[in-house]
């Protein structure tokens, strides 16, 4: 399974006491187990049937593909670039071999780079002074 | 009519249009959904966001409560409202328990809004439960939306007319009346007397949900007015992994291509921002063209070209 440096992926170093739980720090992440195992992305965040926080994680399994696991918040252990858990895959997954998630973790330019492109992207979208009209070629009114 | 649980931007511009014709607002009242309680001497939280978010913007009464009951009231909330929002939605629940059906409570809210030629009008007249369920939890689809969870079967005793309903799977149920279901009389009157029906949509699975109304959409179609479709930005894909879901389960698949077809029978028009964001060219696959004449974003006030396009349809 990929493995990276815990340390290298981390370029902010908070933890879970802040006000870090909003979606778009956690959305679209990168998740490492404590071993340093790139496990999956994380599509969204809610409460489960418990009414425990959870990260909806896409992992990449041996039998059936590419699925959805719930991973509960509190084992999150820090959250920067990617978002490293306190815990071990195994100890996640009962029936399942999860395989290594095939997807490149970005360098900081990178992620510069999409906040910057997000940024101007957003500024746009207010700015826009332009809507589009469209008519149906079916309608008859 | 409005559609959806965020916010109508333009909602408060065609609200205040300065003239004297009548105009009928149709609330989307498809998801309105109750919450039951196993607590004595309280009654079911009821959801019912189209509706409030109308009220409050128009509303000339005085909604207040006693701070006790606000209090209580913030208690039992499961959405995190504001006092407003809460006191608003206590007061739409008195008017409901006062009524005996929904054209009385539209009635009877339309007489207490600040503009006298606005009539407030439900789109059907009922709200089928769509539930959601898995395991031992069940919720409506719209709560589930919002709150991404479902609810302890055993906490809520009036769901136990579902209780035969079992999956180990997330499932949904309720939804398959959805074609069937039938215009509101005085949703219909209204429309018969219009020269436009601008549809403002602010999410996408209530965006979804009506694609699936294939009778009331049919009748739309026959009807006089022109139907005007407005997509903000944001609706061009899913935000998140609960919209892709709950399009799973409601047979729309993977993308919002679907939903865009199935509406593209009944809506004459479409108006979205020029972005690039992959639904100019779902439209333009889907039977639409582009209009030579653009508009101006339509929601800050100063920019009049959107009221004047609608005001050019009474002509076309």
């Amino acid at each position: 399974m990929k493995q990276v440096n815990l340390k290298e992926s981390l370029y902010e170093d908070r933890t879970q006491g802040e006000d870090i739980m909003v979606d778009d720090e956690l959305v679209g992440k990168l998740v490492i187990d404590n071993s340093g195992n790139v496990i999956g992305k994380c599509l969204d965040i809610r409460d489960n049937e418990e009414d425990e926080n959870v990260l909806i994680v896409e992992v990449n399994t041996a039998e059936k593909g590419k699925i959805t696991i719930d991973v509960p918040m509190s084992t999150i252990q820090a959250i920067g670039k990617t978002i490293v858990l306190a815990v071990e895959i195994e100890g996640l997954v009962d029936d399942q071999e999860i395989l290594s998630f095939d997807e490149e973790i970005e360098t900081d330019d990178e992620v510069q780079a999409k906040l910057d492109q997000d940024m101007k992207e957003t500024e746009e979208a207010h700015t826009h002074s332009k809507w589009i009209i469209y008519k149906s070629i079916k309608s008859d009114k | 009519m409005l559609i959806g649980t965020g916010p109508f931007e333009l909602l408060s511009r065609l609200a205040n249009l300065d003239d004297t014709k009548k105009h009928y607002i149709h609330c989307f009242n498809i998801l309105d959904y109750l919450v039951p309680t196993k607590e004595e001497n309280i009654t079911a939280r009821a959801y019912r966001s189209e509706l409030r978010r109308v009220f409050k913007l128009l509303k000339r009464v005085d909604t207040t409560i006693p701070s006790t009951q606000l209090e209580q009231l913030h208690k039992l909330d499961y959405l995190d409202l504001d006092d407003i929002d809460l006191e608003i939605n206590a007061w739409i629940q008195q008017v409901f328990d006062n009524k005996n059906n929904y054209d009385a409570v539209y009635r009877f809210l339309s007489g207490d809004l600040t503009k006298s030629n606005i009539e407030l009008v439900p789109l059907t007249n009922t709200s089928p439960e769509i539930i959601l369920y898995k395991g031992n939890k069940i919720a409506p689809l719209r709560f589930y939306y919002q709150k991404k969870r479902l609810l302890d079967r055993d906490t809520i005793p009036d769901f136990e007319q579902f209780r035969g309903l079992v999956s180990e799977e997330l499932a949904i149920h309720g939804n398959e009346g959805l074609a069937s279901m039938e215009l509101n009389e005085e949703a219909r009157a209204g429309l018969k007397n219009s020269s436009a029906l601008v549809i403002l949509a602010s999410d996408l699975v209530s965006l979804g949900i009506f694609s699936l109304m294939t009778s009331v959409l049919e009748e739309i179609k026959a009807l006089p007015p022109k139907v005007v479709l407005v997509i903000p930005g944001e609706l061009s894909d899913f935000a998140d992994y609960t919209e892709e879901e709950i399009f799973d389960l409601l047979g729309l698949g993977g993308s919002i291509s679907k939903m865009i077809d199935k509406l593209s029978h009944s809506m004459d028009y479409i108006i979205s921002p020029d972005q690039d964001n992959g639904l100019r060219e779902l439209l333009l696959e889907t039977g639409y063209q582009i209009e030579d004449d653009q508009l101006e974003d339509p929601v800050p006030t100063k920019n009049t070209q959107f009221i004047e396009f609608l005001q050019s349809l009474d002509k076309k």
